[in-house]
């Protein structure tokens, strides 16, 4: 048969798709929690955490070109380190992805919530009926709008642009001084704190079998991304800073906590209610496109891990009426909902933060498995220039950040690891023989005659298609 | 020189092919284009994983059709989100010189053939001549005059065009000619569409209405339901 695909993604769109994909909760809700943690040096936290993400972003390119499956992440590790990582890597990207659209759909509800007023008590309904409606749209499915994304992409992009260039002039150079209040563990604690921020690169290495010339633009597409996307962070978060004062951020949210909207905060600070309404207007727009990213996008790593036999097989199915994997949207709406009322939005941030790192950190030591062993499926288009010092870095950098989190990411990231696994050794492993690349290299060594192929580890990949 | 058509198909359930558009075009290479519709939220791989062998059992079932009529046939199966792009990467794939967009036919009596240029006429004729059958009572040529264009020199465009046809072997008979005035191209085209039973038209470089509104053939065939060929430019 055939195998006839639309590669209709060139550089430009998967730029934007890259950069929709990041523009969210990460910068319209979480300034002025890292504020907390970092002070004014928050500004930096947002570059760090850039940085921390590049190393990434390069592994994931290479793998993407060699393996150019939908649930890349999990499929990279999986296959790389074996059945039992792919189902710790495959849960912690998913739940990552989770709470990140619920995060996403707090800080809508508290965006919402300042055009209409209503008590601040309802900001969780208003999630939840909203989550609830993302939900429904992507069982029913939705058609593919590359220009709709772009739009909006370039709509937001134009807001915060003006946001900074208006707010510029305005900053009080003492409301940055000092900018070290908690030291440099601080500005790493809120590093990780905000790494949700580029959660959304993973998104165009997801689609890449739809990218042209892959090789070229899958990590251009990326790096790009990124680029813009930590200098338009730290633009803005530095006009945030340096117009709101330390009390609205540290104490303007629910509860007298930090700020959930403290660009809003800022705006009306620079053009009174007109500013208030056109900045939330534009994080209402920017927060749902990452709301449903995050629910779309989660729900191919439950059907990739479903065809690998790690998850029932009634998540892989794809509906016949709506042709959507229904199942798996359903799976992970409802967690979506159950994180929204029961999980503090801190919390949820900073678990998706969490979860992300680990993730990231495994994809690094991914390429240096599948270098090392020399399997003979892995062949990728583009590698990355430095190996193996990119990938040390990434991974060391992650570590770093991770264990800057404090308790609740940590015992997080733990649980996920010790849930995987558990799940893995109760439902996947009596359901699978397979094998990552570094299995197959070390029964290799050892002569075991039954692995001497490496097309053991993608048995999937053979059937079927 | 033989001709390859493309005959797109929406996939699942397609709709069947008239009996008489597979007989007319059984002369040509025939590719026949499943394209199954995604939403955004579905791979085409996974979807190819779970439909694939049954989608291409039904496109088997059309290509069955037309080898019983003696055409040529290849089959193309694509799952994805975007139907006029996987046409027309498909037609250039498959060195396809026209795409039909096939609709249910009782008989082709009338065929209108909208001409840019006399150069166009080359490469529509053949399919003209393809779609011909024993009931054509009238082939028209047709121009819209538009903008600096002058009435005149278009009448003796198609004038020429319908002598060369004659002198190809067509009836005498069963070509005329139509300028219309005051109304531009395609709302003429669409329009006029109406009274005949099959279009062969020339592709045109896509405008912004076609960005908006579809591409003129697909209103066509939206608003009349009758088959309409687009010849490709530049084989």
């Amino acid at each position: 048969m055939s195998e006839d695909l639309e590669r209709d993604l060139g550089l430009y769109s998967a730029v934007t798709l890259s950069m929709g994909a990041m523009i969210g909760g990460g910068i319209f809700v979480l300034p002025a929690v890292g504020y907390k943690k970092a002070g004014p040096a928050v500004i930096i936290a947002y570059l760090l955490a850039g940085l921390v993400v590049l190393p990434n972003a390069l592994s994931k390119a290479e793998m993407a070109t060699a393996i150019p499956e939908d649930g890349g992440t999990y499929l990279y590790i999986d296959r790389a380190m074996g059945p039992l990582f792919g189902t710790i890597a495959g849960l912690g990207v998913w739940f990552s992805l989770v709470f990140k659209s619920s995060f996403a759909l707090v800080g809508l509800g508290a965006y919402l919530l300042l055009l209409v007023s209503v008590p601040s008590g309802v900001v969780k309904v208003v999630a939840l009926v909203l989550g609830g409606i993302v939900v429904v749209l992507n069982v029913g499915g939705t058609e593919q709008s590359g220009r709709a994304q772009a739009v909006i992409v370039g709509a937001v992009v134009l807001v915060l642009a003006a946001f900074v260039l208006d707010g510029a002039t305005l900053g009080e150079p003492g409301q940055y001084d000092p900018l070290l209040t908690e030291g440099a563990g601080g500005v790493a604690t809120a590093a990780a704190f905000v790494f949700v921020s580029y959660a959304g690169i993973g998104e165009v290495a997801s689609v890449a079998e739809e990218v042209s010339n892959p090789g070229r633009n899958l990590p251009l597409a990326m790096l790009t991304s990124i680029a813009v996307m930590m200098v338009i962070y730290t633009a803005v978060v530095a006009v945030v800073v340096g117009i709101v004062g330390p009390d609205t951020l540290l104490h303007g949210g629910p509860n007298g906590g930090p700020s959930l909207t403290p660009m809003a905060d800022g705006a009306g600070d620079l053009l009174g209610g007109v500013g208030v309404v056109v900045i939330a207007a534009a994080a209402i727009l920017a927060l749902t496109s990452m709301a449903n990213a995050g629910v779309l996008g989660s729900s191919r790593f439950l059907l990739a891990m479903g065809r690998d036999s790690l998850l029932p097989a009634p998540v892989r199915r794809i509906d016949r009426r709506f042709k959507t994997p229904r199942n798996a949207v359903l799976v992970t709406g409802v967690t979506l909902l159950a994180l929204i009322a029961f999980v503090p939005v801190v919390d949820l941030a900073k678990l998706a933060s969490a979860f992300l790192i680990l993730v990231f950190t495994l994809e690094n030591l991914a390429v240096v498995a599948f270098r090392e062993t020399d399997v003979a499926f892995y062949d990728p288009i583009f590698t990355v220039p430095g190996y193996p010092l990119v990938q040390i870095v990434g991974v060391v950098g992650g570590v770093a950040l991770l264990t800057r989190m404090g308790l609740v990411p940590a015992l997080g990231a733990v649980g996920i690891t010790a849930g995987g696994a558990l799940w893995y050794l109760v439902y996947g492993r009596p359901r699978t023989d397979r094998v990552g690349a570094i299995t197959l290299y070390f029964r290799k060594r050892v002569g075991d005659g039954e692995a001497t192929d490496g097309v053991l580890a993608l048995p999937e990949r053979k059937r079927g298609d | 020189m033989t001709h390859r058509i493309l005959v797109p198909f929406e996939l699942p359930d397609p709709e069947p092919v008239s009996r008489l558009l597979v007989e007319d075009l059984a002369a040509m290479e025939v590719v026949l284009l499943g394209h199954y519709s995604l939403p955004e939220q579905t791979s085409p791989k996974a979807a190819r994983r779970q439909f694939g062998e049954e989608t291409q059992a039904e496109l088997d079932a059309l290509a069955a059709d037309f080898e019983a009529a003696g055409a040529d046939v290849t089959t193309r199966l694509v799952f994805g989100k975007d139907r006029p792009k996987a046409i027309d990467e498909i037609a250039v794939d498959e060195n396809c010189d026209a795409e039909l967009d096939p609709a249910p036919t009782d008989g082709i009596d009338r065929i209108l053939v909208p001409l840019v240029d006399a150069e166009n006429l080359e490469r529509l004729e053949d399919f003209v001549a393809a779609l011909l059958e024993a009931t054509t009572t009238e082939v028209t040529l047709f121009h819209a005059v538009e903008g600096e264009e002058k009435r005149g020199e278009i009448e003796a465009m198609l004038d020429g065009a319908r002598e060369r046809m004659v002198a190809d072997g067509f009836d005498p008979d069963l070509v005329d000619v139509a300028v219309v005035e005051g109304e531009d191209h395609d709302s003429a085209i669409l329009r006029l569409a109406e009274e005949y039973d099959a279009v062969v038209m020339g592709e045109a470089d896509p405008g912004i209405a076609e960005r908006i509104f579809g591409s003129l053939p697909d209103r066509i065939a939206d608003r009349t339901g009758d088959p309409v060929i687009v010849v490709r430019r530049n084989l």
